[in-house]
C-alpha cells in the first residue's frame, strides 16, 4: 500500500534561498559587500565579523557547476589543460575549472577579496585548491591549521581539549588580525557573536529534520534533502537561514504526525554515503525506482547535530563552555567555536576511520535500514576514508551494502551503465524488484 | 653486497634478530614527521614500514582502488605479516591516505601500542606551532614510557638527539660529496644508504656510514661524467627507479624526496644547557627543539603551507638546484597521491620559468621499467 505524499511547501523557499545566494555572490562588489572564497568546513561564523559579507563556498559552487553539464564538461577539460590529475578533488576540478575559464552558471567567475582555508580539517587539498585560487587571480590567502585528531578512542583528554582550543583560538585571533589589515575593515564582534548564535540554531535544526527522517515513512527522500541543504549551508550563520529552517522542521514535524512520505513506495530504507553523486543524480532515481528510500547519510547529518560523548551522532546543547548562554565577547566566542569544533562538528570529527564505522552502525539501526549504499567518489579521499571499514562493519552485522564508483561532478568518471547493473544485481539480492 | 644494500634487502630479518638480541621492542612507523627520537630514547628500533615489490590485493578490504598505491601496499604488507616483528605502529599525521592505512593497519591487526600523532600543517609562523606540538611531543613520549615500561630521562633523550644529530651531519656529509663532478657515488646508492638507516638501529648505521665516508674521502674512483639531474616527489621506496635513470646516463646529485633529503635535511638544534634549571636542559627544552627540527623541515606538499611566503618548498628546491648545478629534473609520485600531483602544475613553471627541463614520472605497485627507461633517454638525450 503506497504512502500518502504531497509536495514540500519549503522546497520553493529553499529554491529561492539558494538562487539569493549566488545572486549576492556574483553583486558583492556592487553592493560594497566583501566576497570571500574557501572550503565549506570550517568556522566561518568569523567572516562575519567583517562587516556586510558572502562566503563563496568551495564545494557547493563544485556542485552547482556540476548542475550545467555542458559548464561541467568544460570547467573538467580545463583543469586537465592546466595539468591537474583526473583524479584529485572532483569539487575543486570543477571550481577550477570555472575559475580558468572564467565562466561560472551566472556570469564571469566572481574574484573573492581574498580566500581563507582551515588546512588539514579532512583533506590534503584544502590548502592547495585555494592557494591555486590564489596564485591564479592574485588574491590574498590565508590559511588556519587544524590539528588532525585521531578520534577513534573517544573522547579527547581535558588537557588535549585546553591545549587545542589555545591553539585555534590564538590562530582565530590571528586571522582577524590579518584579514582587518587586508579588508582595511574593522571587526565588529557584535556580527561575529550574532552570526554564532545563528550557527548553532541553524545546527540544532538541521539535526531535528535528519532526525525525524528516523519515522516511518520517511517524510522526505534524500534527494529532496540535498537540495534543502544548500539553504542550511549558504545561510546557516544567518537569521534568514535560521528562519528557513524553523519553518522547514514545522513541516517536516506536521508531515511525521500526518503520516506523509517523501517518496510514496517504502519497501525499503537505506543509507546512502558520501557525496552526492550530483552529475549523475538518474542514479539515485534508478535506486528508488525500486521503492527504496534513502534516508540518511552522515554527508547530510553533518550539518546538524554534534559528535557525543559517546562518538554518537545526536543534537549537542550549543555554548556548552558557558553553560548554554551565547558568548560576550570575541574571545568567549572564538573559544567557544574552537571547543565545537575540537569536540563536536561532525565534519571536523568524522575523518576518522572509527567514526565513520560508529555512524554508520548508529545511522542503519536508528533510522531502521535495510542497507547500505556507498557512492565512492573518485579522488575524494577525505569523504572515502573509512568507508570501506564501515562496510566491514556492517557486513559483520549482516547488513547488505552496496558500493559504486562515480563521481561528484565529473560525468566522464560514471559508467552508468555498471552502476544501474550493480544496483539492479543488488536489489534483486534483497528480493526488491521495479515498480 | 654491501652493508647498506644488505639491510635494505633483509630489513625484516634485521630487526627479528635485533629484538632477539637486545629484547626490545620495534616501532613500525609511517612517514617521516615522527619524531623518532623520543621512541629511541626508550631503547625502542623505529623501523619505517615500506612497501614490498609485488602486487597484492589483501589490502582491498581497507583501502579503495583509487587510494595511492604505496599506502596500500603498505597496509599489504602488515596483513601478509612481513611485519610481524613490529610490537607497535605510530603515524605522524601526513595526508589522509596514510591515515586509512595507519587506522586499517590498528583495525586488522590490533597491534599492542598505536599511536597518532598531529603534526602541524604549516611552519611555525606565529609561534604558536611551536609550544603546541612540544606538548604533543611530551604526550608521545608519555605513552612511549608507558608501553616500554621505562622512563626515559633527560639523559636518554639527549643521547638520542645526539645519534640522529650525527646521523644527519654524515648523510649530509655524503650529499656534500655529490656537488663533486663527476660524484663519487651514485644516486641510486646515495639513496639505498637513506633507505636503509630507516629500517636500522641508528648508532649501527652511523658506525658504518663514517667508515664509507672515510673511504669516499680517499677514493678517487668517479661515477661516469652526465647529465646532473635531481630526483623530487613523494613516496618512493625503490632504489631501482634511479638506478634505471642513471643507467640511462645521467648522474641524480641530489633529491626533494620523502625517503631521502626530507628526512634527514635540518638537525635538532642542540639545546644549552644553560636553558634548563640546575645546569641540565629541561625535558621541555628538548621537546621544544625536537618540535622545532620537525616543524622546520623542509615540507612535503602537504605541509608547503605559508600565510606570507607562498610556497616555501620551491625556495627550497630553487636552493638545491643551484647549489647542486643540476641540469634537468625528474619529478615522480605515486599513482594518485593527491598532494603531490596538486603541486605539479606549480612545479612545472617554477622549473619552466628557470629554464630547467622537467620529466615526470607517475609510479605504481611495480615499477614500468620499459617506460621508465624510454621517458628517462629521451629526456637525457634532450639535456645533452
Amino acid at each position: 500500500m503506497p504512502y500518502p505524499t504531497k509536495p514540500l511547501e519549503c522546497f520553493s523557499l529553499a529554491k529561492e534561498l539558494r538562487a539569493r545566494h549566488y545572486r549576492d555572490i556574483m553583486a558583492a562588489r556592487e553592493q560594497g559587500k566583501l566576497l570571500v572564497s574557501g572550503g565549506v568546513v570550517g568556522p566561518w561564523e568569523l567572516l562575519e565579523g567583517f562587516g556586510p559579507i558572502e562566503f563563496f563556498e568551495g564545494e557547493p559552487y563544485g556542485a552547482a557547476v556540476a548542475a550545467e553539464p555542458e559548464l561541467a564538461a568544460a570547467s573538467n577539460e580545463a583543469t586537465d589543460a592546466h595539468g591537474y590529475g583526473r583524479d584529485v578533488c572532483p569539487y575543486a576540478r570543477s571550481y577550477w575549472g570555472s575559475m580558468f575559464l572564467n565562466r561560472s552558471p551566472w556570469g564571469a567567475f566572481p574574484r573573492p577579496d581574498f580566500a581563507v582555508q582551515y588546512h588539514h580539517s579532512h583533506c590534503g587539498t584544502n590548502d592547495k585548491w585555494f592557494r591555486v585560487l590564489s596564485e591564479h587571480l592574485g588574491v590574498p590567502y590565508y590559511v588556519m591549521d587544524y590539528p588532525r585528531l585521531r578520534p577513534a578512542d573517544g573522547a579527547l583528554t581535558d588537557a588535549q581539549v585546553e591545549r587545542y582550543t589555545g591553539y585555534l583560538t590564538v590562530q582565530y585571533h590571528q586571522f582577524i588580525e590579518w584579514a582587518e589589515k587586508v579588508t582595511d575593515r574593522k571587526y565588529d564582534d557584535g556580527r561575529l557573536i550574532q552570526a554564532l548564535v545563528h550557527k548553532r540554531r541553524s545546527q540544532q535544526l538541521w539535526g531535528e529534520i535528519c532526525r525525524m527522517q528516523q519515522a516511518v515513512p520517511a517524510p522526505l527522500n534524500l534527494r529532496t534533502l540535498y537540495a534543502l541543504m544548500a539553504p542550511r549551508v549558504s545561510w546557516g550563520t544567518r537569521a534568514e537561514g535560521v528562519s528557513y529552517l524553523a519553518q522547514l522542521r514545522d513541516e517536516v514535524e506536521s508531515r511525521v504526525a500526518g503520516g506523509i512520505a517523501g517518496q510514496a513506495e517504502e519497501r525499503g530504507r537505506f543509507l546512502h554515503d558520501f557525496v552526492a553523486p550530483y552529475i549523475a543524480m538518474d542514479i539515485m532515481k534508478h535506486i528508488e525506482s525500486y521503492g527504496a528510500a534513502l534516508v540518511v547519510s552522515l554527508y547530510v547529518c553533518n550539518w546538524g547535530g554534534g559528535i557525543q560523548d559517546d562518538g554518537q551522532w545526536g543534537l549537542v546543547p550549543a555554548f556548552e563552555t558557558l553553560g548554554g548562554r551565547p558568548p560576550r565577547d570575541r574571545e568567549e566566542a572564538l573559544r567557544d567555536i574552537a571547543h565545537w569544533d575540537l569536540k563536536r562538528d561532525c565534519w571536523l570529527r568524522m575523518f576518522s576511520c572509527q567514526v565513520k564505522v560508529d555512524t554508520a552502525i548508529e545511522f542503519v539501526e536508528r533510522w531502521k535500514c535495510n542497507g547500505a549504499i556507498y557512492h565512492l567518489n573518485r579522488g575524494d579521499v577525505g569523504g572515502m576514508l573509512g568507508i570501506l571499514n564501515a562496510r566491514l562493519a556492517l557486513k559483520e552485522r549482516g547488513i547488505p551494502t552496496l558500493l559504486y564508483e562515480a563521481s561528484a561532478t565529473d560525468r566522464r568518471d560514471v559508467d552508468i551503465v555498471k552502476v544501474k547493473d550493480q544496483i539492479d544485481a543488488y536489489m534483486e539480492s534483497l528480493g526488491l524488484r521495479k515498480l | 653486497m654491501d652493508k647498506f644494500s644488505q639491510w635494505v634487502r633483509d630489513r625484516h630479518n634485521y630487526a627479528r634478530g635485533w629484538k632477539a638480541m637486545t629484547g626490545g621492542k620495534v616501532l613500525g612507523y609511517f612517514c617521516c614527521y615522527l619524531p623518532e627520537e623520543i621512541a629511541y630514547a626508550a631503547g625502542v628500533l623505529p623501523v619505517r614500514v615500506i612497501p614490498g615489490d609485488e602486487p597484492q590485493d589483501l589490502s582491498n578490504l581497507y583501502i579503495m582502488s583509487f587510494f595511492c598505491p604505496y599506502c596500500r601496499n603498505c597496509l599489504g604488507e602488515g596483513l601478509k605479516g612481513s611485519y610481524d616483528y613490529a610490537d607497535g605502529v605510530a603515524l605522524g599525521h601526513t595526508c589522509v591516505q596514510i591515515d586509512q592505512t595507519f587506522e586499517s593497519w590498528r583495525a586488522a591487526l590490533s597491534p599492542s601500542f598505536d599511536y597518532y600523532l598531529p603534526v602541524p600543517g604549516s611552519p611555525d609562523e606565529s609561534g604558536e606551532l611551536k609550544p603546541f606540538f612540544a606538548a604533543e611531543l611530551g604526550d608521545f613520549q608519555r605513552a612511549i614510557e608507558q608501553w616500554t615500561w621505562r622512563a626515559v630521562s633527560n639523559d636518554d633523550l639527549q643521547r638520542a638527539i645526539d645519534v640522529y644529530n650525527r646521523h644527519r651531519k654524515l648523510l649530509h656529509r655524503l650529499y656534500d660529496l655529490r656537488r663533486n663532478d663527476p660524484p663519487p657515488l651514485s644516486g641510486a646508492r646515495t639513496f639505498e644508504i637513506v633507505l636503509s638507516s630507516m629500517l636500522v638501529d641508528k648508532a649501527e648505521h652511523n658506525m658504518w656510514l663514517g667508515e664509507l665516508l672515510d673511504s669516499l674521502s680517499t677514493s678517487a674512483k668517479r661515477q661516469r661524467p652526465g647529465p646532473r639531474v635531481m630526483i623530487i616527489g613523494g613516496e618512493n621506496h625503490s632504489p631501482e627507479l634511479l638506478r634505471l635513470i642513471e643507467e640511462q646516463g645521467a648522474n641524480i646529485v641530489i633529491d626533494d624526496l620523502c625517503m631521502g633529503s626530507r628526512y634527514f635535511w635540518n638537525e635538532v638544534a642542540t639545546p644549552s644547557p644553560l636553558m634548563g634549571e640546575g645546569g641540565g636542559v629541561s625535558r621541555e627544552t628538548l621537546l621544544s627543539s625536537i618540535a622545532a627540527r620537525y616543524l622546520d623541515k623542509p615540507g612535503c606538499p602537504v605541509k608547503d603551507v605559508s600565510n606570507f611566503s607562498g610556497r616555501p618548498r620551491h625556495k627550497h628546491l630553487m636552493e638545491l638546484v643551484r647549489e647542486w648545478k643540476v641540469q634537468g629534473i625528474f619529478i615522480v609520485y605515486q599513482k594518485f597521491c593527491h598532494p603531490q600531483e596538486l603541486d605539479l602544475p606549480s612545479l612545472n613553471k617554477l622549473f619552466q620559468e628557470n629554464g630547467l627541463p622537467t620529466c615526470v614520472l607517475e609510479l605504481d605497485t611495480t615499477l614500468t621499467i620499459g617506460q621508465i627507461k624510454t621517458r628517462a633517454q629521451a629526456f637525457l638525450e634532450m639535456l645533452s
